[in-house]
């Protein structure tokens, strides 16, 4: 697959801080890649140098193989053919739904005849028919939302960039439009970034999960890969889809924790007494009556084909898939299915 | 240096020189002429002489800008909350006094509550008393005048600032306080910043007025300058400018001072704020009272007074029919400043909305200087400078000039209007537009020219309003056989013509009010077909 986006050796600083430290990374023709970060790591600052935005001080930036910011190029946003949803949406007050895709379309040069079917096409793509006429102010959260995207997508950009636009969005707005976007995906074929805090996001949308902290990339995969072999405890939290334990290697190799004695791997040839961070996969975790770990539940959770029981271990908790609701308070027996990784503390 | 900040300085250069260019060839002039040289300093007796009149003009203008900001948030604070007709009444009618000389409302003024005035007449048949409790005479009555005066400035700036804020800020702090304590505590602060830029507009105005006092008996610092200027004392006049100066810029540094971590409005919540309900708790009853209290001391009062002054149409007849040519005068070249100040005070106010730190304070400094100084100074310091070379000789027979001066000397009126305005406009909205594709041109005509045009408007109403009741500075440069309103109200005041002065002032009145009534119009309906 042809590479679309190029990002290499980008460094961005505010004052004395730096928020880009060197990052690099790529997206294929077709391929959607999630910047994953708590605030503050620079996704947004990173998303902006793409789309021309913000002007990083040092690096490159390339788009189908030219270089839009480098030592001696810049190409201003507006010539960059990029798409943005921003967090805030950032619609114009004024414009009414179609007025906002026409000014995209004007801003290109396409032609009367064919902005009207284009326009048309989106809005219909959007579940915006019959709303052309409102203005922002007049739409609900989720269609202000879909407007945001459909002006994004109307000009037909060669890559698409999201700022967190699940951002201040309740749950069913938030599934409607990952839905959406997934729905999208699959019919457009989009070339996307997608930043977001918010693992459940990128897990859903992406192929590749790129993990950012401190202005730098942790770990980049696909997310099957970053949730069986997350790089360290910084991206297993970001991830939050195990646990992370804490706890001290004993002079037969195991690690003991709150729960128990664990198998690991990753501290191998360390010496008694080593302190580490283990992260336990939701998956590897199964009931076992004669198991050799434990932990007390302290609430169990429905999820419609059984419970999900939280123990009191693990940050954020460990969980166990169950058939039958166990008793708040019971304590139950359970075994790790192959050994857990873990990373020096 | 990148060729944007080559073009920004020279601009900032060019609207240097049409702000203090004049000023500086004045003052470079008179220093030439020997005139400082020759100027010797007063004596311990005349400091102290100074010094007092200063002040007096100092608390002049703590008066009447306190008053000011009393009755202007008053009237602004009802026209947000007021809905229909009653708020289109009150958005109609608060902007008078501000379209008439201050020395025609002060003789308004005392034409009802002067020595002779229709209140004493009252007082003296009710009670037997010759005089009123009260005297309208000396720095009360200056203040009070000045106060009532200019209040529209802050009404503006406040009515800005509660359709920028909005009611959603204030909506947490609804189920947590008080009416009092929220208004106290979130409110006010967020205001702030808007009702300050309003009440140092009538702070600079008043500190440098001189137009009033005279006409209420009080000798003030300002009225030194002019007695200067009229004994040819130039360099006197000159030096002492400077404390007004200084004043100016303490004025300015006590605002940011002030304002300083006040949160900043986006559009977005202005454009909110336009559809959302008002506040049913705030104020209660007690707010339209007193709006109309201040809009009846404000407006009614002199409107009558001159009303009963002109003695009925016939005046009114001939005030219209000998004083036509310079009604169209004073129309045209308000108009010519208005737009004069609104399009170099754009880029101005842009650069000062974008600017941080010691760019800012300097640019917001020399903005301010021209307001700072006596309109007297002004218009000499531009007859002066145009004197110096033949196509500044040939402006000066040019109605032109008139134009010009008035929009250098409100400038930073019209600035602090739109860097306001530019302030609120949300960047993300530009970058969104960037993104799309649009470039500058049209971002510009389609994004930010919309979205800005009721900060453009308001600039442009308010550099009309006070350049048409303009007469300090364009008493010294009317071009021979050219002649604005208000300086043929000035001459009629000096030969006592009170009933043609009356009638005149009434003219003036409508001619100015009937196309700010327009623009305002014109707003409301743009505002009106944008949020449908």
């Amino acid at each position: 697959m042809a590479e679309r986006l190029r990002v290499e050796g980008l460094v961005k600083r505010h004052g004395r801080r730096t928020v880009l430290e060197g990052l690099s990374f790529s997206v294929a023709e077709g391929e959607v890649l999630a910047l994953l970060g708590a605030s503050g790591s620079g996704k947004t600052t990173a998303l902006h140098a793409v789309a021309g935005l913000d002007r990083p001080d040092a690096g490159t930036i390339a788009l189908d193989g030219t270089t839009v910011f480098g030592p001696r190029a810049w190409t201003p946003p507006e010539k960059r053919g990029v798409g943005v949803v921003f967090q805030g949406q950032m619609l114009w007050p004024h414009l009414s739904v179609t007025e906002h895709l026409r000014f995209v379309l004007n801003a290109q040069g396409v032609s009367r005849g064919e902005q009207a079917l284009r326009i048309s096409a989106q809005l219909e793509a959007v579940q915006l028919t019959g709303r052309d006429r409102s203005i922002p102010a007049q739409l609900s959260g989720g269609e202000r939302q879909r407007l945001a995207l459909a002006r994004a997508l109307v000009g037909r950009p060669r890559l698409l960039l999201f700022d967190e636009p699940c951002a201040n969005l309740d749950a069913t707005l938030k599934s409607e439009l990952l839905a959406l976007l997934a729905k999208l995906r699959l019919e457009q074929r989009l070339t996307a970034v997608y930043v977001t805090h918010d693992a459940r996001e990128a897990l859903e949308l992406s192929d590749r999960i790129a993990v950012l902290d401190g202005g730098k990339i942790l770990q980049s995969g696909t997310p099957s890969e970053l949730l069986r072999a997350p790089a360290g405890p910084a991206v297993a939290r970001l991830l939050e889809a195990g646990s992370l334990l804490s706890g001290t290697l004993d002079a037969a190799g195991g690690c003991m924790t709150e729960i128990g004695t664990l198998e690991t791997s990753g501290l191998e040839g360390r010496p008694a007494g080593t302190r580490g961070v283990v992260y336990i996969r939701p998956d590897a975790v199964e009931l076992a009556e004669d198991g050799a770990l434990s932990g007390t539940v302290t609430r169990t959770i429905p999820d419609g084909a059984g419970w999900v029981a939280l123990l009191n271990a693990g940050s954020p908790p460990l969980r166990l898939r169950l058939s039958q609701a166990p008793e708040t308070g019971s304590r139950v027996r359970f075994r790790l299915r192959g050994p857990a990784t873990a990373w020096l503390s | 240096m990148p060729w944007r900040a080559c073009l920004g300085l020279v601009y900032v250069l060019a609207c240097a020189a049409l702000l203090i260019g004049p000023l500086l060839a004045f003052l470079i002039g008179t220093a030439r002429g020997g005139a400082f040289a020759d100027f010797t300093a007063p004596n311990a007796a005349e400091q102290e002489r100074l010094t007092g009149l200063f002040w007096v003009n100092v608390r002049i203008a703590l008066g009447a800008t306190t008053l000011a900001v009393l009755c202007g948030v008053t009237v602004a604070l009802s026209i947000h909350r007021a809905r229909g007709a009653w708020r289109k009444i009150l958005a109609a009618v608060y902007p008078l006094p501000l379209l008439l000389p201050p020395t025609v409302v002060t003789i308004a003024w005392t034409h009802l509550i002067g020595k002779r005035g229709l209140a004493a007449m009252l007082w003296r048949d009710w009670t037997g008393a010759e005089q009123l409790p009260f005297s309208m005479y000396g720095e009360a009555g200056s203040a009070w005048v000045l106060g009532l005066c200019f209040f529209p400035l802050v009404t503006m700036s406040t009515l800005v600032g509660l359709r920028a804020v909005g009611p959603t800020s204030t909506l947490a702090a609804r189920v947590h306080a008080s009416p009092w304590r929220r208004w106290w505590g979130i409110d006010t602060p967020l205001l702030l910043p808007y009702v300050s830029a309003g009440a140092i507009c009538v702070a600079w105005l008043s500190i440098g007025d001189f137009e009033v006092p005279p006409v209420l008996l009080l000798n003030t610092y300002t009225l030194q300058i002019y007695a200067a200027i009229k004994s040819f004392e130039l360099a006197k006049a000159l030096l002492l400018c400077l404390p007004l100066l200084g004043a100016t810029a303490l004025i300015l540094g006590l605002r940011q001072l002030l304002v300083r971590g006040s949160a900043e409005a986006t559009l977005d919540d202005h454009w909110r704020a336009q559809t959302a309900p008002p506040d049913p708790v705030r104020g209660g009853r007690l707010l339209p009272v007193a709006a109309l209290a201040v809009l009846l001391l404000a407006v009614l009062a002199p409107v009558a007074s001159l009303a009963h002054q002109s003695t009925g149409w016939p005046k009114l007849r001939l005030g219209l029919q000998t004083a036509g040519g310079q009604v169209w005068n004073s129309f045209e070249t308000a108009l010519g400043a208005a737009a004069l100040a609104l399009v170099v005070g754009a880029p101005y106010a842009w650069l000062l909305a974008t600017r941080r730190g010691l760019i800012r304070a300097a640019l917001a400094l020399l903005a301010c200087v021209p307001l700072a100084i006596p309109g007297t100074i002004h218009g000499l310091a531009w007859s002066e400078a145009l004197q110096l070379t033949p196509w500044g000789r040939e402006l000066l027979t040019a109605p032109v000039v008139v134009s010009l001066a008035a929009a250098a000397r409100f400038f930073p009126l019209s600035v602090f209007l739109l860097a306001a305005a530019f302030a609120g406009l949300h960047p993300g909205l530009d970058a969104a537009a960037r993104v799309a594709g649009a470039g500058l041109v049209r971002r510009g005509w389609t994004i930010h020219l919309p979205l800005l045009y009721p900060g453009l408007l308001a600039a442009f109403a308010i550099v009309y309003a006070l350049a048409v009741g303009e007469l300090a500075c364009s008493i010294l440069i009317n071009p021979v056989g050219f002649m604005t309103l208000p300086v043929r109200l000035s001459s009629l005041l000096h030969f006592g013509q009170d009933e043609l002065l009356a009638a005149l002032c009434l003219v003036q009145i409508f001619m100015s009010w009937i196309p700010y009534l327009a623009a305002a119009a014109l707003l409301e309906r743009v505002l009106e077909v944008k949020l449908g």
